[in-house]
């Protein structure tokens, strides 16, 4: 291309994308007002003391104060130190079990579609419903788990009265939702690795655990991390199944940082704290955003070609 | 240590198709076989039962006399170069070309000398630190090509190894595989679908058609005495040509739409009558009249260099030839010449069997069933 037509392509572009920006400009406009504004105004409430139902103008100006509470209300570093250990728990099972799913079920064995069909169902019910029904499969008397329980002559448990039970129950319930979309990720992932790949390694000697260890997993590793850090965000933000569940109890052992900042807010009536440890969760999960868009970007070139 | 491959009526069936249909063929030690064909003849198929990589359905393969029918790819003593490379893009060249020796818990220093010294070999030892992705196609394939070395298998197998490669490239590194097979003395099994590769590479070509053997022999054995009319097709550049005809006297053949004679090397046993196919080589096309003279309509004249590649219409019958002749005739395109045949370069098949009738079976090269 002569030099003349390079700067026209460039006048050009720079306009296109004056054009570009005109016609993204709506979307633009409702994602800030959607987004930002209520992430802004949640900021400002942080500073003041108000109550809902009141008006705005009896707000209190208080400062940093309900920021300091972040840092010294031992509750704040209670919840997050129980959703760490939700986060932990669930999503390591999470994603042990998607892949074990994914490497026992890709091929093209017959009758696998159905298989697959079946184990993405969970992911498609609303959190709501999900907690709603594993209430019931936990409920102590009525219960189908403490049923089949009966059947093993195991005693019928309390399931969401105990403190360790409760915490598992929660767990169970966010491992049989979100399992499948590990399952699905790494399904995906593993349909991409080139064929050819895993036989030069059967020939160079590896049998099927090798393969898998140190071959097909390796080449879907930035599927597998993507995975994992949406997986790791999704358990930060739990709220509706643990609120369904147990909202939080008994006493404070399912009460995860979001459970917290509810109960601080609509129960405590405290908008400022809880305005001001939404921030600190805000935090902590646009960390792991940024760590999952950094990964996305290598995903291109994942087979080396 | 190299070790000849025996098929013992190979056989592959996917379903109701038959890909690879009873395949005999012995390799001896060391020896070069390059597997030619069109694309789903079977001739990866065949490599890939080989390889351990697909089972047979039926038959033997032999690996240095050990039955190795049913043994899994590592416990063949073989090493296998895909045309897609297939290697492993999270891993170094070095840890590439090494894999397969970890496996086997090698002594490090053992591994390093290895790999040192294929990576030597192949000239490429300031690349040992990259990952394939930082790799030109060419680089690649020597990676690829190290990483079989690195085992020092009996036997090689190449599964059309340069088609992903420019034609440059694939010249290049066509000398450097003929110089590798010279220095390593392995026997080696090559897959392709060109047959310039089966020409220059092979000591003996295997050509294969809908999973039949239909030939097996030297370069010149199966250019100069193509067994029947596929492998006539199939070998050589450009394509032989071939006229309908008629057996008019045991030495003759009769273009009837051409109206031409054309005297043939030798007497044939045939019946005269029969129907046959005349095959001549586009080099065995001379310019200029002769005892017998084809009328050629040139469409277009190809000057490639040394030669001048003719393609037109045989005056008459209107089929399609091409004379390959030596210097620059590119004036002749939309003209009408006169061509004169050299008998060396003429062959009969027979209409119906497709067979060659000039060059009967040569003994102990008819290995098909």
């Amino acid at each position: 291309m002569t030099d003349a037509g390079g700067a026209a392509m460039t006048i050009n572009s720079r306009s296109n994308s004056r054009t570009a920006w005109f016609f993204i400009l709506p979307a633009v406009i409702i994602m800030l007002a959607a987004c930002l504004y209520p992430v802004i105004s949640a900021a400002r409430l942080g500073f003041y003391d108000w109550s809902m139902g009141t008006p705005w103008s009896q707000a209190k100006w208080t400062g940093w104060t309900s920021f300091e509470i972040v840092f010294t209300d031992p509750a704040v570093w209670r919840s997050l130190w129980t959703t760490l250990k939700f986060a932990a728990v669930s999503v390591s099972a999470e994603m042990f079990l998607g892949i074990a799913l994914a490497l026992a079920l890709e091929g093209n064995i017959r009758g696998m579609a159905f298989f697959r069909t079946l184990f993405i169902l969970p992911m498609m019910v609303a959190p709501i419903a999900v907690g709603l029904t594993w209430r019931y499969l936990f409920d102590a008397q009525f219960g189908l788990i403490n049923a089949l329980l009966a059947v093993f002559d195991v005693a019928a448990k309390g399931w969401l009265a105990d403190e360790t039970l409760a915490f598992a129950a929660i767990i169970i319930a966010d491992i049989w939702q979100w399992t499948p979309f590990v399952f699905i990720m790494v399904i995906a992932g593993l349909s991409s690795v080139d064929s050819t790949v895993l036989e030069a390694a059967r020939i160079d000697g590896a049998r099927w655990w090798t393969v898998t260890r140190r071959v097909k997993l390796p080449m879907i590793a930035h599927v597998l991390a993507i995975t994992l850090v949406m997986r790791l965000i999704d358990a930060f933000r739990v709220l509706e199944v643990i609120y369904v569940l147990t909202f939080g109890g008994p006493g404070d052992s399912t009460e995860v940082l979001s459970m917290y900042i509810y109960k601080t807010a609509f129960i405590g009536q405290r908008l400022g704290s809880a305005s001001a440890i939404s921030v600190l969760l805000l935090a902590v999960v646009m960390f792991l955003t940024w760590l999952a868009l950094r990964m996305s970007n290598p995903l291109d070139d994942e087979n080396g070609q | 240590m190299s070790a000849g491959i025996e098929l013992i009526n190979v056989t592959k069936r996917f379903g109701n198709n038959t890909i690879v249909d009873g395949i005999n063929l012995t390799a001896a030690a060391g020896e070069f076989i390059v597997l030619v064909g069109a694309s789903g003849c079977g001739k990866s198929t065949t490599l890939r039962m080989i390889a351990g990589l697909e089972a047979v359905s039926d038959g033997r393969i032999l690996i240095g006399g050990r039955d190795v029918t049913t043994a899994r790819p590592d416990q063949r003593d073989i090493a296998m170069v895909f045309q897609s490379y297939a290697l492993y893009p999270h891993m170094s060249v070095a840890e590439n070309m090494s894999f397969a020796l970890t496996l086997t818990r090698a002594p490090k220093d053992e591994i390093a000398r290895r790999v040192g010294e294929a990576a030597r070999i192949l000239g490429i030892e300031n690349l040992l630190d990259r990952k394939p992705k930082a790799l030109s196609g060419g680089q690649r394939q020597r990676v690829a090509m190290g990483r079989a070395i690195v085992r020092e298998p009996s036997v090689f197998l190449f599964d059309e190894p340069l088609s992903n490669l420019d034609a440059k490239l694939r010249a290049q590194m066509r000398v450097e595989l003929a110089l590798l097979h010279k220095r390593l003395g392995k026997t080696t099994v090559y897959v392709t679908h060109d047959q310039v590769e089966a020409m220059t590479l092979a000591e003996r070509i295997v050509i294969l058609e809908r999973g039949v053997i239909q030939q097996i022999g030297t370069p010149t054995e199966v250019f100069n005495r193509p067994q029947n009319l596929f492998v006539a097709g199939f070998i050589g550049s450009p394509v032989m040509n071939m006229f309908k005809g008629v057996l008019a006297a045991p030495d003759r053949v009769d273009l009837p739409d051409a109206q031409v004679s054309v005297r043939l090397p030798a007497p044939l046993g045939a019946t005269v009558g029969k129907p046959v196919i005349l095959g001549i080589r586009p080099q065995g096309l001379l310019l200029g009249a002769g005892a017998e003279t084809l009328r050629m309509r040139v469409k277009v004249a190809e000057f490639l260099g040394t030669e001048t590649v003719l393609n037109g219409t045989l005056a008459g019958s209107g089929e399609p030839v091409t004379a390959a002749v030596g210097g620059e005739h590119g004036q002749l395109a939309d003209h009408e010449i006169d061509l004169s045949t050299n008998p060396a370069h003429v062959h009969v098949f027979d209409a119906e069997t497709g067979l060659n009738l000039i060059q009967p079976a040569k003994e102990g090269n008819n290995e098909t069933t």
